[in-house]
């Protein structure tokens, strides 16, 4: 590893003047799980690190109102165990879990996966259906980003040098709101994602109100499905619907020829059984959910 | 940089280049050798310790993230002459072949019992998926584990 100096910020405005004293040699580093084995390997080899994991008032995680504020350095482990991410956030949770070691599920955060862009981030597609909204702060003060604006391209986010990804908030889950993630990896559940679906839905009187649907690994980006969810409403969430979704999800996804996990074509093909699993398990928790409030 | 560190129960203040990995730090300053140098990617789990009771790849961890941490490592689980019962199972269950995989596996396990003392199989192979062995496979390491945690729970 090539010498770098070692910044250790007390907050977040002393960690954004530092990130401009020492410019575009200077990274930040949060859970270290991306950047130091790329270090390591001599894939990247900055002047300086800016420490963010004991910054104060990043490691937020609580309700606010009927939202929920996950600060940057909120551990997979956490968010996955957390009793606030078991109802109607669920699908985060599932996320959070999928990661197959412990190791890196207890250093990775979501700060980190998301700012990294990542094509096939695995906390991105429960992010999108869940409308988060990610706070960013910089130089400028601080802006609010919608998620689905936040990533623009692979590897390629919102953040202008110098930004900080400060927190990520999920607004008030819809009455009865169920979720689910499901993603299908190369060894039995564990390992590099091959695909990934987040569902979320409300049934009213047992249809669907408000379905939203996203996909990661099959997509330059982590996107949101417009036209299954539209397909969704108001329908009875039997298998002949549920496998209609599953077809326009697969038929929205534009998968890399070259991608080194999984062909175009068999991508699309575990997206239609994918995309069902996900509707159906949302559906289930929303009723199971609803029956509990009333 | 100065670092603050207790490793196995005894305090460090060691002077430290940026640079250095949790790993190199226990194996190069410390001689603590037991932690094995697998992958530098957090994908084999050779390199796990447990950081506050957590299981960690050393790998991916920079020596002065863990400052002021308390640190245990394979050769911290023997007490008086006496091998932990995870140890002692995997003795007894002849799990290991080179031995590479096995510092890592026992410390994650002794993570994952100290939350789920009574789990069940598929629970204990989720707990190490983060630690691959590539001589035996996982049946004994399964076995070992939950006949550790039975005399675990017959202890306390």
């Amino acid at each position: 590893m090539k010498e770098f100096r070692y910044l250790i910020p007390s907050c977040v405005d002393e960690a954004i003047a530092m990130r401009r004293q020492h410019g575009e040699g200077a990274r930040f580093i949060a859970g270290g799980t991306e950047i130091v084995p790329m270090m390591t390997r001599h894939k990247l080899e900055p002047d300086c690190l800016i420490e963010l994991s004991r910054v104060d008032g990043l490691a937020v995680l609580a309700r606010q109102g009927e939202s929920l504020r996950i600060g940057a350095m909120a551990t997979h482990a956490t968010l996955e165990r957390s009793a606030l991410t078991q109802g109607a956030w669920r699908a985060l949770a599932e996320a959070c879990g999928s990661f197959r070691e412990p190791q890196v599920r207890n250093l990775g955060t979501i700060g980190g996966n998301v700012a990294f862009g990542v094509p096939s981030a695995d906390l991105m597609p429960p992010l999108l259906v869940f409308d988060a909204t990610i706070k960013v702060k910089g130089a400028m003060g601080e802006r609010l980003v919608p998620i689905s604006e936040f990533v623009v391209a692979p590897y390629r986010t919102g953040l202008k040098d110098g930004d900080i990804l400060v927190e990520i908030e999920l607004p008030d889950a819809r009455e009865g709101l169920g979720s689910a993630f499901c993603k299908l990896t190369k060894f039995r559940g564990f390992g590099q994602t091959v695909t990934s679906v987040a569902a979320a839905l409300a049934l009213r009187d047992g249809r669907i109100s408000g379905a939203c649907i996203a996909i990661g690994a099959v997509a330059p980006i982590a996107r949101r499905v417009a036209d299954a969810e539209l397909f969704l409403e108001g329908k009875t969430p039997g298998t002949d619907v549920l496998r209609e979704a599953g077809r326009l999800v697969s038929a929205a996804a534009a998968p890399r020829e070259a991608s080194i996990r999984a062909s175009p074509y068999y991508k699309r093909k575990v997206l239609v059984s994918l995309t069902e699993r996900a509707l159906g398990l949302a559906a289930a928790r929303s009723s199971e959910r609803s029956g509990r409030d009333s | 940089m100065q670092l603050l560190i207790n490793v196995n129960g005894h305090s460090y203040s060691l002077e430290v280049r940026p640079e250095m990995t949790l790993l190199a730090l226990l194996r190069d300053e410390l001689g603590l050798t037991g932690t094995k140098h697998g992958c530098d990617g957090g994908e084999c789990g050779a390199c796990t310790v447990l950081v506050d009771g957590r299981q960690l790849n050393s790998c991916l961890v920079l020596a002065l993230s863990v400052r002021e941490r308390e640190i245990t490592t394979i050769e911290g689980l023997a007490s008086e002459g006496k091998l932990h019962p995870l140890q002692q199972a995997f003795v007894e269950h002849g799990v290991l072949q080179c031995g590479f995989c096995g510092p890592g596996m026992i410390l994650s396990a002794k993570a994952f019992l100290e939350q789920t003392p009574s789990p069940n199989r598929d629970e204990v192979r989720r707990a190490l998926a983060g630690n691959l062995c590539r001589c035996t496979g996982y049946v004994g390491v399964v076995e070992a584990v939950m006949d550790a945690a039975a005399q675990m729970r017959d202890r306390s």
